[in-house]
């Protein structure tokens, strides 16, 4: 409530109705005046005591000078007595000194006491005596002093003492008056000094008393300004800021005083009158507002019309202090207006619950959309009623509550009272939002309805959503594999298109090779059906000529029987009747019979040499080689043909030449028949004349066929006069069944059989005939013949031997080189081959055949120390052996190979001319065949030597120092066949390895004592190291691999699986042959010798080969198996004169090692050729542009190699 | 661009003109390639190259050598996959790679390489086998691109998956991901599996041998070839390897019968794995 103002206005003072700041003002410029005057007294005091002390100073100033005058002039009176006495130039001198100095002096006096008369005066007195003085001395003593110097120093002295004398009493102004005069001079400003003290210090108490007196007025007057200023300003102050306070604390009863007052308080108190009015105001208002909004809120958590109403009136009537409140709300729809609250009143007094505009005040109201008020109600309208009492209101009041225009309802309440500004106010603000309230409200309802109606339908979609979203779960599920598997598709068709590419190609590779396929087997089975019909054929024709032999022989056994058992019984017969010994026959008849016997002979003949001609053709017929005298032979021939020769007249003679031997070995009987045939021929054919037989060796200008060449021969020449042969029938003479012409063998009779047999016969003999003849003038028929006739086995009569017989080459204990060829370079491991000892080429040449017909190699050595060399290197699977050798002999050859331990288990069969089965068989042969022999034969010599040799034993030596990996590997390695050795260290294996070789060493590389590396050495140094399987536990570096190498390629490191390969690695060894290096191609050049190389490959394989070619070239080998290590040898030894360098290695590669060989100086001429397994043209480009001096590709040509290093050695 | 009939002869000739050029101008003999194949990648090379005809190839091939890494690269095996047909890796990790485990020291020569899948999935192979460090590995090519891309070690993603689950079906105990990492859509194998790679040019149909190894591999490069290449290359392979010595070739190749029986045993003959037999050449020339 807001507190009475106050009626009366106060008065204030003038003063006090000044504002504050000129109240301020005015204290301060108070208190300022006074300091101010006591300041300026202060000053001027201090300014009069400035001025003392400037004329003190300037006193001070003017006796200090007066001293130093004073003092000058004493020093002049002293230094002019001193020349006087000394006659001292520096007296002098320091005389003039002073004396100038004066000058100075007494001007600054002069300057100094320029304000004092007196003063001034005493010093233009000082001046002039000064002046006079310095006369008097400079005339009376110093010019005559002068003058001195030209005297002698006694005289001087007088002249001093004279000199002294003279000024002294001459002398007008003394020094003592200068003195006087300056002492005066000073007893002045003393006494000026003195009283400017005094009055000084009477200054000096004058502003004492001053002093105080301003400040005891300076503390009064302060005092009594801020007893002013307290009453003035400091305590309205502080009341009106208590004021302020009380009101900021909601006060509303507090009272401002002072508003009268002019000066800024009072404006402060008006302020805070109006603030206090402002702030009653708002806090009205904020109620208002604060009902309003409670009401409003209330009103909208309404969610029913009547819980509306009764919210409105239940609030809304106690605030308006009304007794009675009642609600309608309009109904658009219908046009009504329904009760819908209540406040106060009692139901069952008529309460109209329904109106329609403009039916009562209520419906008026509505209509109209304004308020209707009335007052002074009359006594019986109503009658608002409480518990305790009744009573009739005075007012009534009825409210349109309008939206924009819009009707929404009619409020009516009745008080006691009518309502205050501030209900009405109330009212209002109210109403609208009343109105707003209602508004949303019925829109409210509205919702309400249609969310029930939306939420049933809500109900129904929400079922079919679900099936909805099931199904789309299904699709996006099925979504998702499609496109995985799309992705799979796609890939899978970039992968089908590559692969379809590849069947592709591979599809036309098909086709293309089907086609060619059927082709050959077309063209294979033309062949196939030609040589079925050729091997019908054949078959049927080996069948007839097998059939025909047979007959043959057959033929010939029956015959030969057949035939001769009549002949026999003819000749006989005709022999007896012939001989006629019963005398009982006429000569007629005697010579039919001896007719008879001679066409029997002839029969007989005839037959003979038939069986004999096909005997030899069959291969049947047989030599019996003898030794035979060439003597007994001339004999025979002489004691056959004398006879002959003195029937038909002609001459005979059997010639024997000197140089033949005695004996030749021949079949006596097959010589004789074919000489004698050669003589039989000559004297049928011969009419006149001679016939000749020479005995000699071939002359000289006889050509010899080739086959006969080189042999010790024997010509038995048959020198007729006959008839001769014409020279295009040389040849067929010797055919069979032909004679010259038809005619001969009607006139000579003959079969003509006798010349083919002989020339076949020598033949046999290893020998022929050579015929010279002219017709009409005679024939020479020469048998050339071997001193020794060998057998040859038939089947290869036809074939002409190749010479060996004369020289008989003593073989040394090298092998003779390329003397026949056999497959010792051919020889690759794991191959067999057989060794062929036998002397005779042509047999050998039939061994050889077999043997290799049977797909084995063969050695061939012609005599027996050959032999055993072969057999000990090469080791071969079985030995054909000849007995009758060269040299040693073939039971020696035996005997030796038992002896030695490397070739004791070789099998060995004897094929011999001689017989020896039992001999063969004590010195263990597997076989024995006596030649001539057969190919079946031979065949079965071979297949048996096979045979054992595929069951000999083979030996292992496994060297492990642990016993129970000893036992395993034993197990492992067991076969049959397979004698297992074991060492438990590498000194062991040496013993046992001296006392018999092995076949294969399976080797661990750690022992005790002596390890692997080391046994390995040791059996490399003792000769040659057997073959060797490394089985190592550990890991090997490359130098241990590089430094195994040497001996063995076979390295097998212990692991789950390595069982396997140790088993083929040995498997392998045991049936294969010891190796041995062939001999190298080419010759080792001395001008290769002792040179140094470097040789880098990481392939260990060529890295040992090629080395091994290199030294066999004589050069020294230094290997390394990279860049790096052959950059360290290099830097290491300096011996190195040329590197052969593999491009393609790990790390750093070929090009890059010789690049950096080429950066070090010292290595820029070091010849450097590149081996490369690259055959492009650009290859040999980077070689050389990487530093190296030549290139070579791989496979290396040795020869090309060999003359390349030769090459750049030599630069 | 199709081909009729009627221009297949003219085709011929300039393939064959071709050939001839790529021999006498660079030295690469490709006379001795399947010829339908070689026709294919000529013809694609044309298009990718020229205006599509096979003489404006062989113009550009006459006259610009700058192109020949390209144009041999084309001519090569295409692009492969890790651990292809995963059987095979399978046999070899099974069967091969515990019987060279028994060698001190292994050398393996991978011919025509390609992008170099196969030489790291012969790594893979040979680290978990516990084999890597004694082994050397040389993978060798024609062409010089495809060396280049095969020792970045660098492949598209998207064939990850794929080659992951041939991984693991060649018998991969850990996962792929362990030996490559993956980043802006690209595989990466780790260079630790390239440490004894080396990879060096070699042309199979004339150079030599250049190293002794205990396993060659050469997939789906023979039916490339003809007969007469593919005896030269199987001759090299076996006189490349030791006695005992492993050969692998493509599941795709049908290798000359009579040759392969001469020199080689199958350990298993449908997955094209074979076995040296026969002496290895110890005592032929170096």
């Amino acid at each position: 409530m807001p507190a009475p103002t106050r009626t009366t206005p106060r008065k204030y003072s003038w003063l006090a109705n000044q504002p504050i700041q000129r109240k301020i003002q005015l204290a301060i410029a108070l208190l300022l005046g006074v300091s101010l005057a006591a300041n300026l007294l202060t000053l001027d005091s201090l300014r009069q005591q400035d001025a003392a002390r400037h004329w003190y100073v300037h006193t001070y100033a003017v006796l200090q000078e007066i001293d130093e005058i004073n003092h000058a002039t004493k020093t002049a009176q002293v230094n002019v007595r001193g020349y006087l006495l000394d006659q001292h130039a520096g007296e002098r001198d320091a005389y003039l000194a002073s004396v100038q100095a004066f000058g100075g002096q007494i001007r600054r006096l002069r300057t100094l006491t320029a304000d004092n008369p007196l003063q001034m005066v005493r010093i233009d007195r000082l001046e002039n005596l000064v002046t006079q003085w310095q006369q008097e001395v400079d005339t009376g003593v110093l010019v005559p002093m002068e003058k001195l110097k030209a005297l002698d120093p006694a005289q001087q002295a007088a002249e001093r003492q004279r000199i002294q004398s003279d000024y002294m009493s001459h002398r007008s102004v003394r020094a003592a008056d200068i003195l006087a005069l300056l002492d005066q001079m000073s007893t002045t400003e003393r006494d000026l000094l003195a009283g400017r003290t005094t009055r000084l210090d009477s200054l000096t108490m004058r502003t004492r008393v001053i002093d105080a007196v301003v400040t005891l007025l300076m503390l009064l007057l302060g005092w009594w300004v801020i007893s002013l200023c307290f009453r003035m300003i400091t305590r309205p102050l502080r009341r009106i800021t208590d004021q302020m306070n009380r009101l900021a604390a909601h006060d509303h009863g507090v009272e401002v005083r002072q508003v009268e007052r002019r000066d800024e308080i009072g404006e402060i108190a008006r302020a805070l009158q109006v603030f206090k009015e402002m702030a009653i105001a708002t806090h009205d208002n904020a109620r208002l507002k604060s009902q309003v909004a409670t009401i409003s809120q209330q009103l909208q958590e309404a969610t029913t019309h009547r819980a509306f109403a009764e919210q409105l009136t239940g609030e809304l009537m106690p605030l308006l202090k009304a007794g009675l409140g009642v609600l309608y709300l309009y109904d658009e729809a219908s046009g009504r207006l329904d009760l819908i609250g209540s406040y106060g009143l009692r139901l069952g007094a008529h309460p109209a619950v329904r109106y329609l505009p403009g039916e009562g005040l209520v419906g008026q109201c509505a209509q109209d959309h304004q308020p209707i008020e009335l007052d002074h109600l009359p006594d019986d309208y109503l009658r608002i009623d409480s518990g305790s009492g009744n009573a009739l209101p005075r007012h009534l009041l009825v409210m349109p509550m309008l939206l924009r225009d819009r009707l929404l309802g009619v409020l009516e309440f009745a008080g006691f009272e009518a309502p205050t500004a501030l209900q009405r106010q109330l009212l209002e603000q109210l109403l609208p939002l009343i109105a707003l309230s209602l508004d949303n409200l019925n829109r409210a309802v509205r919702t309400q309805d249609l969310l029930e109606q939306t939420q049933e339908q809500a109900d129904q979609l929400r079922v079919s959503s679900i099936t909805l979203r099931q199904q789309q779960e299904a699709l996006r599920d099925s979504h998702d594999n499609l496109e995985a598997k799309t992705l799979e598709l796609e890939e899978q068709s970039q992968r089908l298109l590559v692969s379809e590419e590849e069947l592709r190609v591979q599809a036309e590779e098909l086709q293309a090779s089907n086609e060619e396929l059927r082709l050959q087997s077309d063209t294979l089975q033309e062949q196939k059906r030609t040589l079925e019909a050729l091997q019908a054929e054949t078959v049927e024709k080996a069948q007839e000529l097998a059939r025909a032999s047979q007959y043959k022989s057959e033929f010939l056994a029956n015959m030969s029987h057949e035939l001769r058992t009549p002949l026999n019984s003819l000749l006989i017969l005709s022999r007896s009747l012939a001989e006629n010994t019963g005398g009982r026959l006429d000569a007629e008849e005697v010579e039919s019979a001896q007719i008879i016997h001679d066409a029997g002979s002839n029969l007989l003949r005839l037959i003979n040499d038939i069986l004999d001609l096909s005997k030899i053709e069959a291969g049947k017929m047989e030599l019996a080689l003898d030794d035979y005298a060439l003597e007994d032979l001339a004999r025979s021939l002489r004691r056959n043909f004398d006879h002959v020769a003195r029937d038909k007249q002609l001459d005979f003679a059997v010639q024997l030449a000197d140089d033949l031997p005695a004996r030749i070995h021949t079949d006596p009987g097959k010589l004789e028949q074919i000489v004698n045939n050669l003589l039989a021929n000559a004297f049928k054919f011969t009419a006149s004349g001679s016939v000749q037989v020479r005995i000699a060796r071939p002359p000289a200008e006889l050509a010899l066929p080739a086959a006969l060449a080189g042999r010790p021969l024997l010509a038995i020449s048959v020198h007729d006069t006959g008839i001769g042969i014409p020279a295009d029938k040389l040849e067929k003479v010797f055919a069979a069944f032909e004679q010259v012409d038809a005619s001969t063998s009607r006139q000579y009779g003959g079969t003509g059989l006798g010349l083919s047999i002989s020339r076949r016969m020598a033949t046999l003999l290893g020998g022929d005939i050579v015929l010279r003849s002219e017709s009409g003038r005679g024939s020479e028929f020469i048998l050339l013949l071997p001193e020794r006739s060998v057998a040859i086995a038939p089947a290869s009569a036809a074939e002409v031997p190749a010479a060996t017989a004369a020289a008989r080459p003593l073989p040394g204990p090298a092998l003779l080189p390329g003397s026949l060829p056999d497959d010792r370079e051919r020889i690759a491991p794991g191959e067999a081959p057989i060794l062929i000892i036998e002397d005779d080429p042509a047999f050998a040449r039939i061994l050889a055949d077999m043997v290799r017909q049977k797909g084995h190699r063969m050695l061939l050595a012609a005599n027996g120390e050959s032999g055993l060399e072969l057999a000990r290197r090469y080791r071969p699977l079985g030995i054909l052996l000849d007995v009758m050798l060269p040299g040693i002999d073939g039971w020696t050859v035996a005997e030796r190979l038992k002896a030695d331990p490397a070739t004791r288990a070789i099998p060995v069969h004897f094929l011999s001319a001689a017989d020896g089965a039992e001999h063969g068989r004590e010195l263990g042969a597997v076989g024995f065949l006596t030649k001539p022999v057969s190919r079946e034969q031979i065949n079965e010599a071979v297949e048996r030597l096979l045979h054992v040799a595929r069951d000999r034993t083979h030996r292992l030596l496994v060297v492990d120092d642990d016993a129970a990996e000893r036992s395993a590997l034993r197990n492992l390695l067991r076969q049959e066949g397979v004698e297992i050795d074991d060492a438990a260290s590498a000194e062991q294996a040496l013993e046992l390895i001296a006392r018999g070789a092995y076949d294969c060493i399976v080797l661990d590389l750690g022992l005790p004592g002596l390890d692997g590396m080391e046994l390995l050495e040791r059996l490399a140094a003792g000769g040659s190291v057997p073959p060797v399987v490394i089985y190592s536990g550990r890991d090997l570096s490359r130098e241990e691999n590089l430094r195994i190498r040497q001996y063995t390629d076979s390295i097998v490191i212990k692991g789950e699986r390595s069982p396997d390969r140790l088993l083929d690695e040995v498997s392998l060894f045991l049936h294969r042959i010891r190796q041995q290096p062939s001999a190298g191609a080419a010759e080792v050049a001395d001008d290769l010798q002792g040179h140094q190389l470097l040789l880098v490959d990481d392939d260990m394989r060529n890295l040992f080969a090629l080395s091994k070619v290199l030294r066999g070239w004589g050069l020294k080998v230094s290997m390394a198996q990279d860049g790096p290590r052959a950059l360290r040898m290099l830097d290491e030894e300096a011996t190195l004169e040329l590197v052969l360098m593999d491009i393609m290695m790990p790390g750093m590669d070929g090009y890059e090692a010789i690049r950096q060989i080429r950066a070090q100086p010292r290595f820029a001429q070091l010849p450097i050729i590149a081996l490369t397994a690259k055959a492009m043209r650009g290859d040999r480009e980077q070689c050389l542009a990487a530093g190296a001096n030549d290139y070579l590709s791989k496979p290396v040509d040795l020869d090309k190699l060999n003359s390349m290093i030769r090459v750049w050695l030599r630069r | 661009m199709d081909h009729p009939t009627g221009d297949l002869e003219l085709e011929g000739i300039e393939l064959d003109l071709f050939v001839e050029a790529m021999r006498r101008r660079h030295g690469y003999d490709f006379g001795q390639y399947a010829p339908a194949s070689l026709l294919r990648r000529v013809r694609q090379l044309a298009q990718r190259h020229g205006d599509g005809t096979i003489s404006a190839l062989t113009h550009r091939l006459l006259h610009e050598p700058a192109l020949l890494p390209q144009l041999l690269e084309g001519l090569s095996v295409p692009a492969s996959d890790m651990f292809r047909d995963p059987s095979v890796f399978r046999a070899l990790r099974e069967q091969v790679l515990p019987l060279l485990a028994s060698w001190p020291q292994l050398t393996i020569w991978q011919a025509g390489c390609a992008h170099g899948e196969e030489v790291y999935s012969l790594a893979i192979l040979l680290e978990e086998a516990g084999l890597y460090e004694r082994s050397q590995i040389f993978a060798t090519d024609l062409s010089a691109h495809a060396l280049e891309r095969a020792r970045e070690g660098i492949y598209p993603l998207h064939a990850a998956q794929q080659w992951s689950r041939n991984y693991l079906a060649a018998g991969g105990s850990q996962s792929l991901s362990d030996y490559c990492s993956a980043r802006y859509g690209l595989l990466k194998l780790d260079g630790r599996l390239r440490r004894n790679v080396t990879f060096a040019q070699h042309n199979l149909a004339a150079d030599g041998v250049f190293c002794e190894a205990q396993l060659v591999l050469c997939r789906n490069v023979l039916i490339y070839f003809s007969n007469p290449l593919q005896h030269r290359s199987l001759a090299l392979f076996r006189d490349s390897l030791v006695r005992g010595g492993f050969l692998c070739l493509g599941l795709r190749e049908r290798p000359d019968a009579g040759m392969l029986a001469a020199d080689f045993a199958p350990v298993d003959a449908g997955l094209r794995i074979y076995r040296r037999i026969g002496p290895a050449a110890a005592e032929r020339r170096p």
